[in-house]
């Protein structure tokens, strides 16, 4: 169990729910995760598709916290304005906050993403702000009021998975108390896995679920790579070394290596 | 008067609130957030805001996004 904005989750995935082949398989692969979070966004739309709606009695149906996002806001003002638009549309405090500073790598831009976070907690609502791995911005958002970060993973859509590790260990390392959820970027199960054994509470996935050749069986192979990044963080890992260390005793060895033949000493033992 | 509803122009014969235009022009107020000039109006307000010729309206419906 983990919280975001005072509830419990059981499910460390939060999903998107854009670019999937059809709505059916987007409900099926929202289950299949166990997400407890879906992401949505807000768009001009013709009133006669009635797509809004059905799109929204497609959401209400799967029983689970809509989080909804500012995507290609640019400006603090833009953001806000959004902001307070899904909160009455979608009747949640939450909001993914996104203030893209760049077109070609969507990246945030981080100062006008603390001043528009900083209004926003002052109006009430929980944010929780994409931002990059930088430690320092992520510290600038939790002192105006942020409870949780969701530092990038790598541009999103683009699958790549952790462009810095070190980053993303430092921030993790450096800010322990704060949950922290990887969003963006993340292109397969391994990416997830990686960033849970660095002590993430969670990931946040779109386009590595919708986009892959059989959605609803990616979506289970993501529950299996969080769980076991998790369970590993958990369970503590073995520290890495540079040389080899036999786990086989060396103690007891029988007696066939033969002085001068074989590799220099000591020994290596097969493991 | 014109006014811009998500960016098309619309030629509105007389004035009337914000609730009516939606009503006409076929929107499910339940399911939509509008701005006006970029600025949030609450559904509270619809009956009370009179649009003015030049405005730009953003009526905004629940999409899928990530």
């Amino acid at each position: 169990m983990w919280t975001i904005g005072g509830k419990e989750l059981t499910s460390r995935i939060l999903i998107g729910s854009a670019l999937y082949p059809s709505p059916d398989i987007m409900v099926r692969s929202i289950k299949a995760s166990g997400s407890e979070v879906v992401t949505v966004a807000l768009r001009r739309q013709s009133p006669t598709e009635q797509a809004g709606r059905r799109f929204w009695n497609l959401l209400s149906e799967l029983d689970v916290n809509i989080l909804p996002n500012t995507a290609g806001c640019k400006t603090v003002r833009e953001a806000i304005t959004i902001a307070h638009m899904a909160r009455a549309l979608f009747e949640t405090d939450w909001i993914k906050l996104e203030v893209i500073g760049d077109d070609y790598t969507l990246q945030p831009d981080t100062t006008a993403l603390v001043e528009a976070a900083a209004q926003l907690v002052s109006d009430g609502f929980e944010v929780l702000p994409y931002t990059t791995e930088d430690l320092v911005i992520g510290r600038r958002l939790i002192e105006v009021g942020c409870k949780v970060l969701m530092p990038w993973a790598a541009p999103i859509g683009s699958g790549q998975g952790p462009l810095n590790p070190y980053a993303l260990r430092t921030l993790r390392e450096r800010i322990p108390d704060i949950p922290m959820i990887v969003d963006a970027g993340i292109g397969k199960p391994s990416h997830a896995a990686m960033v849970m054994e660095m002590g993430f509470d969670g990931i946040l996935i779109n386009s590595a679920v919708a986009l892959a050749d059989d959605p609803v069986s990616m979506a289970k192979a993501f529950v299996h790579a969080v769980d076991a990044g998790h369970t590993a963080y958990e369970a503590g890992m073995m520290p890495s070394r540079e040389m080899a260390s036999p786990s086989t005793p060396t103690a007891g060895a029988p007696f066939w290596h033969v002085e001068g033949e074989g590799p220099a000493e000591p020994p290596m033992v097969n493991g | 008067m014109l006014v811009s509803v998500n960016g098309e122009q619309k030629d509105i014969t007389e004035q009337r609130d914000l609730r009516d235009l939606l009503q006409e022009l076929g929107y499910d107020t339940a399911c939509v957030a509008v701005a006006i000039n970029r600025a949030f109006v609450p559904k509270s307000l619809y009956n009370t805001t009179l649009v003015s010729d030049g405005d730009a309206i953003d009526v905004l419906s629940p999409m899928q996004g990530g």
